[in-house]
């Protein structure tokens, strides 16, 4: 009997932790992201993928042949080795050991990487080994063969590069022996929040091994890849900068020059660098090295096509469009992207006034040419509260194929 | 076994001494919050309807409310804190208690390991024991505050999302997965051993013991914070699973040796 209580400690014990493992719950991943198709073609969004993120759970892939799939989802050791983007899951099943030393060398600083027809490029540079900052002095190009399996990676001593606190890779481009690299060099205050940043294009040439570097713009604020995805990144010959004069954290109005232009152009090949002068359209580059603009105009959404400098409007198109789309509204985040001549539009939105619900993302198809709509739907998050999240959002749309 | 079943249940009857105490105050603290914590919504909900405001503003009320208390978060630490606190009873009361126990206990006609074995055990029955009563104590204030906040204002949560976003205390202890809750439950298990042999050495070698002992202690952390950067910050590549299961492994391998060196001096250095 003197017994007792150890026996009843270890059963509660025992029987306390088999309650709690079984009673973690079995996540059905069709629940946490539910795609429908409420008008148009479903056929559409074959071979497409969207890429989110459930806040504050996982971060998700949709594609036609799959379905969903979280990476929290997946067992845990697995988990923690899944890219946490998923364009580059799915890069790392095809080229493992061209992806697995940028994501797993925890020495290599952020990375951009190319997808090139029959080549795999990546760019990046590597902390230094006694502190965490940045060595802008090289940067790292290794470039994959897809058919052969060759690979070569060089190391580029850059000369004359610009002194800042982060370098970042934003664009680039190659046309086999020369490869283009589009930088941006930060420099930060005090505080560490951007002051100033430079823009820079860095040209190589895998054969004769030179290296030249020309700097574009110093100014004050931030520059960024206009389609902030450094792992999908497709040979186009064509760049659109965004620009923003003001560190993000800063109130606008606490800003100077901020009536200049927010978004840039660079042509690769032929090396000119032009402002783009709607500073309210937001700028896109289509699947053929066009360039796009979607802007508001009252009630209306225009879809702009540009020539190649961005100067001159080549076509101008009224978009028909089921639902709202508002590009400049703080609480709702469209994304764009342009497959087969088609434009998909994702825009996701919080509820900034009860904090409570989830709100889907609204997804439209559109013919680029005439504007017309070819398919409305929505994807709603978390329908059985099976997660409890608090927002889903989509960040990225792309083509599977593609890889 | 017998002896040693005899043992163990006598070490658990000591703890559970300072345990059930320890958890009936945790739970009566953790439920006076929910009471008090849904009450208090409801008082907020009743001021907005008579102000004529709209309710939709006011977000849903849920047990994360109440679980990123500060009152709450310190209920739990208590618990945390009694498992320290007794690690250093269980052995000091031996020597420096009324009646020099330890005499006794090593004299015992049994093998002296089991002294360390049952009084590491108790810890982890007791552990599990804690652990049990809290998720259980989580069901409970589920149900309260279901019942006692308004209707239509009240989110029910997934038992194992209670604990607030990024709140580390509650993270730490309640992992989702079984890999992370064998390696965090061994991380603390690795400590407490690290932490007997640090006690065995000083009652083993006196002045000299202590600074050994600590050190064998503090070392325990410090090697891991070593292995960690070691890992992070190598030539070589690894993925982070692999870090993970090296991490484990250094963990298992902390007990092991800890087992050893603490079965060595109470067979032949203790001193009484």
């Amino acid at each position: 009997m003197h017994k007792k209580k150890l026996l009843i400690s270890s059963l509660i014990a025992v029987f306390g932790i088999i309650i709690y493992f079984v009673s973690i719950p079995t996540i059905n991943e069709e629940d946490l992201v539910k795609l429908t198709v409420e008008a148009g073609d479903e056929k559409l969004l074959d071979d497409v993928y969207f890429n989110g993120y459930l806040y504050d759970y996982s971060l998700f892939h949709w594609d036609s042949y799959e379905g969903v799939t979280a990476n929290e989802t997946l067992p845990y050791l697995e988990g923690l080795d899944a890219a946490e983007d998923q364009s580059l899951r799915i890069l790392q099943k095809d080229y493992p050991d061209f992806i697995n030393p940028l994501l797993y060398d925890t020495n290599i600083n952020l990375y951009y990487v190319l997808n090139s027809g029959n080549r795999l490029l990546s760019g990046y540079f590597e902390n230094y080994e006694d502190n965490y900052y940045v060595d802008a002095s090289t940067v790292h190009l290794n470039i994959l063969n897809k058919e052969t399996n060759e690979e070569i990676s060089e190391k580029v001593e850059r000369e004359n590069y610009p002194e800042g606190d982060q370098v970042d890779i934003v664009g680039l481009y190659e046309e086999y022996p020369v490869v283009k690299i589009l930088y941006t060099t930060t420099s930060w205050n005090s505080e560490y929040s951007v002051e100033k940043s430079n823009l820079s294009v860095g040209e190589y040439n895998l054969e004769t091994k030179n290296y030249k570097e020309t700097s574009l713009l110093n100014d004050n604020g931030n520059f960024y890849d206009y389609s902030s995805n450094f792992y999908k990144a497709k040979n186009n010959k064509i760049q659109i900068i965004n620009y923003y004069p003001y560190n993000v954290y800063d109130e606008p109005e606490e800003t100077n020059g901020s009536n200049g232009p927010t978004s840039y152009l660079y042509h690769f090949v032929e090396d000119t660098f032009i402002p783009l002068k709607d500073s309210m359209a937001k700028y896109f580059i289509g699947n053929d090295n066009q360039v796009f603009s979607l802007t508001n105009e009252g009630e209306e959404l225009i879809l702009r096509q540009y020539n190649q400098t961005g100067e001159k409007v080549e076509q101008e198109t009224v978009l028909d469009n089921e639902f709202p789309i508002s590009l400049y509204e703080e609480d709702q985040y469209p994304i764009v992207e342009v497959i087969n001549d088609r434009l998909f539009i994702a825009q996701s939105a919080t509820d900034e006034i009860s904090d409570q619900k989830i709100l889907p993302t609204d997804l439209q198809v559109f013919d680029l040419h005439s504007g017309e709509s070819l398919l409305t739907g929505k994807i709603d998050y978390d329908t059985a509260s099976e997660v409890n999240a608090l927002e889903g959002y989509i960040d990225s749309i792309g083509k599977m194929s593609d890889f | 076994m017998k002896k040693f079943i005899s043992l163990l249940s006598f070490e658990m009857n000591r703890f559970l001494k300072f345990l059930v105490p320890t958890l009936l105050v945790t739970a009566v603290v953790q439920i006076f919050v929910t009471i008090f914590s849904s009450l208090k919504y409801n008082n907020e909900l009743e001021k907005i309807i008579a102000q004529g405001e709209q309710l939709e503003t006011i977000p849903n009320f849920s047990l994360q409310d109440i679980t990123g208390n500060g009152i709450y978060q310190l209920s739990i630490m208590l618990i945390v804190l009694v498992f320290v606190f007794y690690s250093f009873f269980i052995w000091y009361r031996e020597w420096l208690g009324k009646n020099t126990f330890i005499y006794r206990l090593l004299m015992l006609p049994t093998n002296r390991t089991y002294l360390l074995l049952t009084k590491s055990l108790v810890f982890l029955i007791g552990g599990l024991l804690a652990f049990s009563f809290q998720f259980g104590l989580y069901f409970i204030e589920l149900k309260i505050a279901e019942w006692l906040v308004m209707d239509g204002h009240y989110t029910l949560l997934n038992i194992h999302n209670v604990q607030p976003l990024y709140d580390l205390v509650q993270s730490l202890l309640f992992p989702t997965t079984l890999f992370q809750f064998i390696s965090r439950y061994s991380f603390a298990f690795a400590a407490l051993m690290s932490l007997f042999v640090g006690i065995i050495i000083e009652r083993s070698f006196g002045l000299k013991g202590l600074i050994i002992g600590a050190s064998y202690f503090i070392g325990f952390f410090v090697l891991y914070a070593l292995l960690d950067s070691l890992l992070y910050s190598a030539s070589f590549i690894l993925r982070p699973s692999q870090e993970a299961i090296i991490m484990m492994v250094y963990q298992f391998l902390v007990i092991g040796i800890s087992t050893f060196i603490s079965h060595l001096l109470l067979k032949n250095k203790i001193k009484i």
